[in-house]
């Protein structure tokens, strides 16, 4: 029971990160209809620039964080205003092609600037071992976890109760309505990827502090993020928060009851089943129009 | 349609010329690179092309003929004349699998789903020592007794014109397969599927003919892979084949048959160029993807069409029936 | 009484058929019969379910009740390309087309059933599949001359105009040789002259291309003057049915169109 317990915590844990990290893929597709596959690249470069504001800046934590945010959301609005505004109104490919072409260029270059060693940030709180009850877990890691949930929390906040929010919601719903209602919707597509783009940096960040940043790993969590996102829905807040947790607990039980080689394998066994059976994810209504 | 022909043959015939004036190893080699990724990239036009969707797994049947022509010939001691069309089969079979699974999802559930696979194969071959050696690999895949007693060059001119073979076949397969009324029927699909319903096509037994064809040249490719390289890891099911691939198809032009070829010279030549930059290579291939989705969408095949669609520009006087009729024959 | 008339029964037969979204009920117990060699317009008010009729007798909805008889066959809820290949070849309310290709390419494409082949065919045709493919070219550019498409034979869909892209529509449809020919809206963007032309074709049509016509329109000229008989709806029940100038004089349906001042 105790084992049980542990692996569910350091599931919930992860899957705390998974969930973090698919938000801003969810909003990405949900609001814009993006399929972005250079959310892992996003994750990369908020770990790599997390590191380089840390160690070599000297920022504190908090701080560095502030500014990979900031330096984040930026890069998410250019992005968006000179490459994808060009192709949005051709469909669902060109976006496809566009961030998988961004994400070959962004891995690699990240490679040529940093290398492959990982690089190690540091935290705000020390790695202190905590027990709770007959689970093992670290101060870091509770900090971290908090963190994610208060920005999930603000994410939240933002979407349902901001005019930006509103603003989303309503270019989401009729794009062509939103402009004649008068919102600048290239301004809120922008925005929208650029609070996607945060989040995947922000999850990064976050766990590059707990193990270490690396830059080869943006393959991996892209498609552990559309894992989660396909599980949750496409498009569903509350899907991308409880399919990241059944990611990360999934992950934790058969890593720790059966082999930790294969554990990745999890996610695409679970991707793959989701679309045979319920194309659309466990937890949305939407059913198939005769 | 003639002028397609006629720069297939020509295409085919220049380079079987090739090993006859040229002695030297290495351009021998690029230019068996040239024919392996034609092959490849003619694969993946029949999905992106006649399908309609972009298939990012599609290394995953690269790597199954390779693994399957590397243990039939190591464990088995099959030749190659044997274990080529078995990796075809084998592939094609995974097609028709993979396929009756993915074929029913559109955009990017099918781009990511393919992928999931390709994903899925490559743990398997890096954790089922038993049969595909882990991350060791396969080596010492069997080469031909003819090649035995002769001369490297000898054997660079042997598989050149194995793969000038190969990719003669695929060639001529996509070509009768793009237009056939099947071909016809999965265009139609691809551009409309309420139009394609309505005249009686099941969109979803066309989509798998030319998902189970691009799958099978692509398991052939993979299959000459093995013997070629004699050595087959997991890295065969890495995202890094499928950025050629997709570079290749979108550089020449998707959906079309001569475009794959022109990508793959161009694209060949330049991984050559950039061989030992890996990192710089890839990062300019990310650029060029991007660049070519902004500015050039339909690869230098599609530009060429449209400059001469908007020459030759449409609005011919009415013709009479029957000369329409005659003229129609040899469009 | 159409002397083309070879069979005695009707050749297309909706039977009570009903459909529910949810709360709303978007049709209920339709019923009428399409005999052979007729022209039959289907005609009320938006949002009268005309359309609705259309997706369930060819596949695209299934009924939640009532069924659907072709030839004395059911063929309720059978998938919508088993329905085209059984001969009920249908048009849409916006317009569908295959955009990228020319005209002709995709009234050829609208051959599909009769060019059909085996698999060794297709990779290693012999002369019979030759001359399909030479018959099969034939008949679409005929389509196109008796759509009026000839001088937009190899022009490219998207560049038509709106007119010439229902007439577009209906040639594809034609080129998949049906028994019954459903068109949504067809005259939907043409002129009253390109109308009148097009009344003179589907008359035409009659007989020749298709054996009979199910028609939805809301031109009531042309439609009043090509059917043979009318089927009115409305809320998504049947108002009426009979020759045009009995609706025409029918209370009701002037009450559906004009409102009950004018009844």
């Amino acid at each position: 029971m105790d084992l049980f317990l542990q692996f569910l915590v350091n599931g919930l844990v992860t899957g705390s990160f998974y969930a973090l990290s698919a938000l801003g893929l969810t909003l990405i597709f949900g609001l814009m209809r993006v399929v972005n596959f250079a959310h892992g690249e996003f994750y990369m470069l908020g770990g790599v620039l997390g590191w380089f504001v840390t160690t070599r800046l000297g920022l504190d934590f908090i701080s560095g964080m502030l500014v990979v945010a900031a330096a984040m959301a930026a890069f998410g609005w250019l992005v968006d205003r000179l490459l994808i505004e060009r192709v949005r109104d051709q469909g669902e490919e060109p976006g496809i092609l566009l961030t998988i072409g961004l994400s070959i260029f962004l891995a690699n270059s990240a490679l040529l600037a940093v290398g492959t060693a990982p690089l190690k940030i540091e935290g705000p709180v020390a790695n202190k071992l905590v027990l709770l009850g007959p689970v093992a877990t670290t101060q870091l890691r509770l900090f971290s976890v908090a963190v994610c949930a208060l920005l999930i929390l603000g994410a939240h906040l933002l979407v349902r109760h901001t005019r930006l929010g509103r603003a989303m919601r309503a270019t989401f719903q009729d794009p062509m309505a939103a402009r004649l209602a008068g919102i600048k919707t290239e301004r809120v597509y922008a925005a929208t990827f650029a609070l996607g783009c945060t989040l995947a940096a922000m999850s990064g960040m976050l766990l590059g502090s707990i193990y270490s940043a690396q830059v080869g790993v943006g393959g991996l969590i892209s498609l552990k993020a559309f894992v989660v996102v396909i599980l949750g829905g496409m498009g569903s807040f509350a899907g991308a928060i409880l399919g990241g947790l059944i990611l990360g607990v999934a992950e934790a039980m058969w890593g720790g009851y059966i082999s930790t080689g294969l554990v990745d394998i999890i996610g695409f066994i679970i991707v793959i089943l989701t679309l045979i059976f319920r194309p659309y994810g466990l937890f949305s209504t939407r059913s198939e129009r005769a | 349609m003639k002028l397609e022909r006629n720069l297939l043959f020509a295409f085919l015939l220049l380079a079987a010329a090739l090993p006859l004036v040229v002695g030297d190893q290495y351009l021998l080699h690029l230019g068996i690179m040239v024919l392996f990724y034609a092959v490849l990239a003619t694969s993946l036009n029949l999905v992106v092309g006649y399908v309609g969707e972009f298939s990012l797994g599609h290394t995953a049947f690269l790597g199954i003929g390779a693994y399957t022509a590397a243990i039939c010939s190591l464990k088995f001691g099959m030749p190659m004349w044997a274990t080529l069309p078995l990796a075809a089969l084998v592939s094609a079979l995974f097609g028709l699998a993979i396929g009756a699974i993915t074929l029913r999802l559109q955009g990017p559930y099918f781009v990511i789903v393919t992928l999931a696979f390709a994903e899925v194969l490559r743990l398997i071959a890096n954790n089922w020592i038993d049969l595909t050696n882990g991350p060791m690999g396969l080596a010492g895949v069997l080469q031909p007794r003819l090649l035995a007693d002769g001369s490297n060059l000898f054997g660079k001119q042997f598989y050149f014109y194995v793969a000038l073979g190969l990719a003669a076949c695929a060639l001529y397969l996509a070509y009768r397969f793009v237009y056939s009324n099947a071909g016809r029927a999965a265009v139609t699909v691809r551009e409309n599927r309420y139009v394609a319903q309505s005249v009686g096509i099941r969109p979803f037994s066309y989509a798998m003919r030319a998902f189970v064809l691009g799958a099978m040249l692509a398991g052939l490719a993979g299959g000459f892979y093995a013997h070629y390289i004699s050595f087959v890891g997991p890295e065969v099911f890495t995202f890094s084949f499928m950025i050629t691939m997709i570079i290749v198809v979108l550089v020449g032009g998707k959906g079309t048959l001569v475009g794959p070829l022109i990508g793959a010279l161009l694209v060949t030549l330049l991984e050559e160029y950039l061989r030992e930059a890996k990192e710089l290579r890839l990062s300019i291939f990310g650029l060029i993807v991007v660049a070519i989705v902004l500015f050039l969408p339909r690869g230098l095949m599609g530009f060429l069409t449209a400059r001469r669609e908007r020459r030759g520009e449409i609005s011919a006087a009415p013709a009479a029936p029957a000369d329409v009729a005659v003229a129609r024959e040899g469009a | 009484m159409n002397a083309m008339n070879h069979q005695s029964g009707p050749l297309l037969s909706a039977q009570k058929l009903t459909k529910t979204f949810g709360g709303i009920t978007a049709v209920k117990d339709i019923s009428f019969d399409l005999m052979p060699g007729e022209i039959l317009g289907l005609i009320g008010p938006n949002g009268a379910g005309k359309t609705t009729c259309f997706n369930l007798i060819t596949g695209f909805y299934v009924p939640s009740a009532g069924s659907v008889s072709y030839r004395g066959r059911d063929v309720t809820g059978q998938k919508p390309h088993a329905i085209a290949q059984q001969g009920i070849v249908r048009s849409f309310q916006k317009t569908n087309v295959l955009k990228s290709l020319s005209v002709f390419e995709n009234i050829l494409a609208g051959h599909y059933l009769e060019g059909r082949q085996s698999l060794l065919s297709t990779f290693f045709p012999g002369s019979k599949v030759r001359r399909t493919e030479a018959a099969l070219r034939d008949s679409a550019a005929d389509i196109v001359h008796t759509m009026g498409l000839s001088r937009r034979m190899d022009a490219p869909a998207y560049l038509l105009s709106c007119g010439e892209l229902r007439l577009l529509e209906v040639g594809v449809a034609l080129a998949a040789k049906p028994s019954v020919l459903m068109l949504d809206e067809p005259a939907a963007g043409l002129n009253s002259q390109e109308a009148l032309a097009f009344g003179e074709t589907l008359r035409k049509l009659r007989g020749t291309r298709a054996e009979s016509i199910l028609l939805v329109e809301h031109n009531m000229a042309l439609v009043m003057g090509v059917s043979d008989r009318l089927v009115v709806m409305n809320f998504g029940q049947k108002l009426a049915e009979g020759r045009p100038a009995d609706i025409l004089a029918n209370r009701d349906v002037v009450e559906a169109y004009l409102g009950k001042a004018h009844a």
